[in-house]
């Protein structure tokens, strides 16, 4: 045993390195690439109204990832996607607004998730879950009817991350059609019995789906999802009796911190059952 | 010894015609050497003739079975028996008798029970069919590959009561106490005494007759319409005889009442008995039962009704028709996998029990006039006729094809709003044939009724999530624009904005807004306008300018916000050009597609 234990130590190590690494790389690259000056901003809003359409689509690319020069130059994004855009700028303009998360632009990011071109609409449909605001909702349910597979995938995740628990039957739905990003947002919604609805599918979806459902689901606060409602969807995912559950539970049980006793013990009894 | 006195009674009736019996009144038998009496012999036969002891109609069918067995089926009784005999041609049920001939011999069975009464041989001869009066059965035979006809007139115990052999062109005779009737090149009816073989009297028709028959006690000679042996029939000449046409119609394989008598009916139905006309003449004045007529069309039947021979009902079967009759209320089918089904004849429900050979069959002939079981059913168990309609046109069968487009032109065509609501139902329909959805689509665009069914049906979305498909948008557009219904503009301007509309839709929904959007359509159309003045596709750009004149038509802050659009840079080239001023008059559609 003492064997086994200092190899997953060590293994547990490596990861941890391996992540921190991913992690830094990924922080640098997200960090602005220069300090943003007036003329910059200038630059990029000139491109905006020029009017041309080359210049434009370069000036909101010039955006992408540039937080400051996309605040400033937010209110002229917004009034061109009001007044229309070619297909590919209207994209990019989307994708600016979803990272700038600001609600105020809800309304014009909703009008985008009905445009005829299916990019435009998954750009607007995923931008929308990060700009939520008013119109999202509403917005979002509507999309999760789409004829794309992708704009209602993003319409599932959108909802979830809002909160619309008012969407939860819609979800239940739409998980059935294999929108499989569903799952993960009923277990970010569901309340108490209404998890169910969840479990009750976990035989049926790929694993990979209901493991990311049941790790969103656990982590949510017990004042938000009562432990009872965990420790039955614990013993959901025991009863798939299949070894990728029991590894999960693992994993799960090691991850714990956290947890109130009854999940850890559910945890633990779900992981120790037929391990070797 | 058969052959002698069958040679004996040919020379009798020879010896009969030469003589001619010494009434100057009466023409030589089946003599060209005629002059027209004016009805007068006829007249004469017709006023002697005793009906009251013709036979009734032995309600019977009988068919020709796969393994090419006769098999009969009473249709009130319910037995069922089976012969095995070769067969030449299709057999005939006549005076209660089932009249065959196979492998030269020709054969007459009891039509209710299979039991043999006689058989003569007679070689392999042509066999056109046959009449019985209940004593007597004459038979019409050919000679050979000529013209000439034999008739023979065979007693119950087999034997040759009269023998006529003639070289005319003879169609199919009826015999009614001791008077053979016999249609002849096409346009006469020589009525012969059995007894003598003289020619008792002669009837010239003004259209073409090839068939004498008995029906019901009645005679009746024919092929295009009918005659009726009565009292009129002295005026025959004069066009004033009792006579019954179906009314004429357009219907798929040119289907006919009667084919010409010399044309022999194979054992197994052919294109003929699969399209073929149905009706029953009788009653005071003569006219058909009910008004009533019928058609067939391999695996549908239709039913008809009045002078201009209006569609009542249509019926769809597994199987083809392969041979039936027309009764009092009604119609009896034979159908390919040996159900014979009695329509009632006003709604088409089929009535009584379920009746059947049990296997497949090839033909069959039905004998029956009245008295068989015609239930009418209730109301509310009839499928309205364009239900009834759909069921035919949303089937698959390519034979089926030339009576899909007759029913789509009925459906078309017809005054009921439920019309409107079957040809919707057809668009959607996934099992409706291709070219069916756009006739459907063509004869929905134009329909000014069922202004309620279009609306109604404007409410189905496209919804991946709950597996919902929209209907015609942009041919109900058109329609209800046409129709001038404002109701329309909102649940329009859903699809307008929905992505799924096909741009050829949105074209026909455009089109459609610019004379039913109001006020409250602005900001919808203004946010269509907005979010795809930049594109590239010509029909999408045609809806697009479309739009923005409805915007400029209807005012508002929506209107200067289009024109602000007008010149600019991101509204598309293709757009451009369609962003005409506001015309003077409302804008007419325009061909979209």
């Amino acid at each position: 045993m003492g064997d086994v234990s200092a190899a997953l130590w060590k293994s547990a190590r490596a990861a941890w390195a391996t992540t921190t690494l991913l992690l830094l790389a990924w922080s640098a690259q997200a960090q602005p690439k220069t300090a943003v000056g007036r003329t910059e901003v200038a630059d990029v809003t000139r491109k905006l109204a020029s009017g041309d359409e080359a210049q434009v689509a370069t000036g909101i690319e010039e955006c992408r990832g540039q937080k400051t020069i996309a605040t400033q130059a937010k209110g002229k994004i917004v009034e061109l996607l009001e007044l229309g855009l070619p297909a590919q700028a209207a994209g990019s303009a989307l994708d600016v607004l979803g990272e700038l998360e600001d609600p105020g632009t809800s309304a014009v990011v909703a009008k985008y998730t009905i445009h005829r071109d299916t990019v435009v609409r998954r750009s607007a449909t995923k931008a929308l879950g990060r700009v939520r605001g008013t119109q999202a909702t509403s917005a979002l349910r509507h999309a999760l009817t789409d004829a794309d597979a992708e704009v209602r995938g993003f319409a599932a995740a959108g909802l979830g991350a809002l909160g619309a628990h008012d969407a939860l039957s819609e979800l239940v739905l739409a998980v059935d059609k294999r929108v499989y990003e569903a799952a993960t947002a009923i277990a970010q919604l569901c309340m108490k019995d209404e998890c169910a609805a969840l479990t009750s599918r976990f035989g049926r979806l790929p694993f990979d789906v209901t493991s990311a459902a049941m790790s969103v689901a656990l982590f949510r606060k017990s004042s938000d999802l009562p432990d009872a409602t965990k420790v039955k969807m614990i013993e959901a995912i025991r009863e798939l009796t299949s070894p990728e559950a029991k590894r999960f539970l693992g994993e799960l049980r090691d991850k714990s911190k956290g947890l109130s006793p009854a999940v850890v013990t559910a945890l633990q009894a779900g992981a120790k059952e037929g391990s070797p | 010894v058969r052959r002698a006195i069958g040679f004996l009674a040919t020379l009798g009736a020879l010896g009969a015609v030469a003589c001619g019996g010494g009434n100057e009144l009466r023409p030589k038998t089946l003599s060209n050497d005629w002059v027209d009496d004016n009805g007068r012999s006829i007249g004469e036969v017709q006023r002697k003739t005793d009906f009251s002891k013709a036979p009734k109609n032995s309600n019977t069918v009988v068919a020709v079975t796969s393994s090419g067995k006769v098999a009969g089926i009473d249709l009130v009784g319910g037995t069922k028996w089976t012969y095995a005999h070769a067969l030449d041609a299709r057999p005939r049920v006549v005076g209660g008798l089932v009249v065959g001939i196979g492998n030269g011999e020709l054969f007459a069975l009891d039509a209710k029970t299979g039991a043999k009464v006689w058989t003569r041989t007679v070689g392999r001869v042509p066999f056109f069919g046959a009449g019985d009066d209940g004593q007597t059965t004459v038979v019409t035979l050919g000679q050979g590959a000529g013209n000439g006809t034999t008739l023979l007139a065979v007693t119950r115990d087999g034997s040759v009561r009269r023998q006529v052999e003639t070289d005319k062109t003879c169609g199919v005779a009826a015999v009614v106490m001791d008077t053979i009737f016999v249609p002849w090149s096409n346009q006469y009816v020589s009525a012969i005494g059995l007894s003598t073989g003289e020619e008792l009297g002669r009837v010239v028709f003004r259209e073409k007759i090839s068939h004498a028959w008995l029906d019901n006690g009645q005679l009746y000679f024919g092929e295009i319409g009918v005659y009726r042996f009565d009292e009129n029939i002295a005026m025959a000449s004069r066009g004033k005889a009792s006579h019954v046409k179906i009314p004429k119609r357009e219907l798929p394989g040119s289907p006919r009442l009667l084919l010409p008598a010399r044309d022999v009916l194979a054992p197994a139905a052919d294109a003929f008995d699969r399209a073929h006309l149905y009706a029953y003449p009788h009653g005071r004045p003569f006219a058909l039962d009910g008004e009533r007529s019928y058609a067939s069309y391999f695996r549908t039947s239709m039913g008809f009704s009045g002078r201009d021979a209006k569609l009542q009902w249509v019926s769809l079967a597994p199987t083809s028709v392969v041979g039936g009759k027309a009764v009092m209320g009604g119609v009896v089918l034979c159908h390919e996998d040996g159900s014979v089904v009695i329509h009632e004849g006003n709604t088409g429900a089929a009535t009584g029990n379920p009746i059947s050979f049990g296997e497949p069959i090839q033909s069959c002939v039905v004998d029956a006039s009245e008295g068989i079981p015609i239930a009418r059913p209730s109301a509310s168990a009839l499928a309205p006729l364009a239900s009834q309609i759909r069921a035919v046109l949303v089937d698959k069968d390519a034979q089926l094809a030339a009576v899909q487009k007759t029913l789509m032109d009925e459906i078309a065509g017809s005054l009921d709003d439920s019309a409107t609501e079957a040809l919707i139902a057809l668009t959607v329909d996934r099992r409706t044939p291709a070219p069916l959805v756009a006739e459907a689509k063509k004869a929905l665009a134009g329909r000014k009724l069922g202004a309620q069914y279009m609306l109604s049906a404007l409410e189905a979305r496209n919804d991946a999530l709950h597996d919902t498909k929209a209907g015609p948008v942009g041919t109900l557009a058109l329609a209800l624009a046409s129709l001038q219904e404002k109701k329309a503009a909102r649940p329009l301007l859903v699809h307008l904005l929905d992505p799924s509309t096909s741009v050829e839709d949105v074209n026909d929904i455009a089109t459609a807004l610019a004379s039913l959007a109001g006020e409250s359509e602005r900001a919808g159309l203004l946010q269509f306008f907005e979010l795809n003045r930049a594109t590239t596709n010509d029909v999408l750009a045609h809806a697009v300018a479309t739009v923005w004149v409805t915007l400029r038509k209807l005012g508002g802050k929506e209107a200067d916000v289009a024109l602000k659009l007008k010149d600019d840079p991101f509204t598309s080239a293709a757009v451009k050009p369609g962003l005409t001023p506001i015309p003077t008059e409302p804008p007419k559609a325009e061909p979209t597609k």
